[in-house]
């Protein structure tokens, strides 16, 4: 299960499926695709057993613009967001009310995956990003960050 | 068709050794998988997508991930079980939208009727002609015998097939490596 990494119930935005985490900021290795097998296969674990899950979607995070962005302009990939604000994810994303089956709250998810991002804007049918997405790409967590510079939307 | 950037993840990833299939359900997706069966026309969008996306990537595998979070004691009360298989009764789904149990069980026994019933796209046909076996599904071995046959007939080269149910009161199903 390499996702769900980072999410609403972190301080900072952050990759949801990191595939690596050994070239990021000490404080931001959390855990990766690379450090989870590593630590399986070094616990004796046959490599050809594992059953590695990589996420198709991402979470979505409200952030200040001062915040989203670094001196230079570029996206801040821990950049800290509104906890008190969860923005909703796609059609198909869990919305608040009740509570589940666990007598949980049932709570705003977030999650996008890529029709989601069509369907909300982020990227044109083509899977382009549209006019209104600022975007760049951690070579580190092989992640993909936009940045909806309107609703300032932020997701990973 | 989108410009897929999966193409090359996989490439890259089958070049490594990697063995790439397609997960389906979780937390918030097994919530839909009622829907998806729900009638003819769900059940063979829902598998013809699948197909589809088996086919276009040329994946090993397909795991069905059916999420369930509820004690023994309210499962029991409120379906019938044979065995230790909980059955199929459309009403739990009602009371309890989460409960997805029995709607994985009776997704899977739909899904492997469409299987079953439908006719082969000339595409997906292996020759010469397949008449898969029918096997009644009463327990979780005829499912998994069933799953194996009826998806091999329009998959024939996939190799992996996992049926994963993870209940708290259900061991974990993995049918692994299709030989």
């Amino acid at each position: 299960m390499n996702y769900d990494v980072w999410g609403s119930w972190f301080d900072t935005v952050g990759p949801n499926a990191p595939l690596d985490d050994s070239c990021a900021p000490a404080a931001n290795q959390q855990g990766s695709a690379v450090s989870a097998v590593q630590s399986w296969t070094q616990a004796g674990f046959p490599a050809s057993q594992i059953i590695l899950g990589v996420a198709a979607y991402g979470h979505s995070f409200r952030v200040k613009k001062c915040d989203a962005l670094d001196a230079s302009g570029n996206i801040n990939f821990y950049a800290p967001f509104n906890k008190t604000d969860q923005p909703a994810g796609s059609k198909w994303d869990a919305t608040a009310g009740g509570v589940d089956i666990c007598g949980n709250p049932n709570v705003v998810g977030g999650l996008f995956n890529f029709w989601g991002l069509i369907d909300a804007g982020f990227l044109r049918t083509n899977g382009t990003p549209s006019c209104e997405v600022f975007y760049t790409f951690d070579e580190c967590s092989k992640t993909v960050r936009a940045l909806h510079t309107h609703s300032r939307k932020y997701d990973g | 068709m989108l410009p897929s950037p999966f193409s090359p993840f996989l490439t890259q990833g089958v070049f490594q050794g990697v063995v790439p299939i397609l997960s389906l359900g979780g937390w918030t997706g097994s919530l839909y998988f009622s829907s998806a069966v729900s009638t003819d026309a769900n059940r063979t969008a829902f598998a013809t997508a699948i197909v589809a996306v088996v086919s276009q990537y040329q994946l090993d595998g397909i795991e069905i991930e059916c999420a369930l979070f509820l004690s023994s004691e309210v499962l029991s009360a409120h379906r019938p079980v044979v065995g230790n298989i909980p059955m199929e009764k459309e009403s739990v789904a009602t009371s309890y939208p989460r409960m997805i149990a029995p709607t994985c069980f009776c997704f899977c026994k739909r899904f492997v009727t469409w299987f079953r019933t439908s006719s082969c796209p000339p595409q997906s046909r292996s020759s010469p002609s397949p008449t898969p076996m029918v096997i009644p599904c009463q327990t979780s071995q005829d499912l998994q015998k069933s799953w194996t046959t009826s998806v091999r007939f329009f998959l024939p080269s996939l190799s992996h097939l996992f049926l994963t149910m993870s209940p708290r009161d259900h061991e974990l199903r993995c049918l692994g490596k299709l030989v």
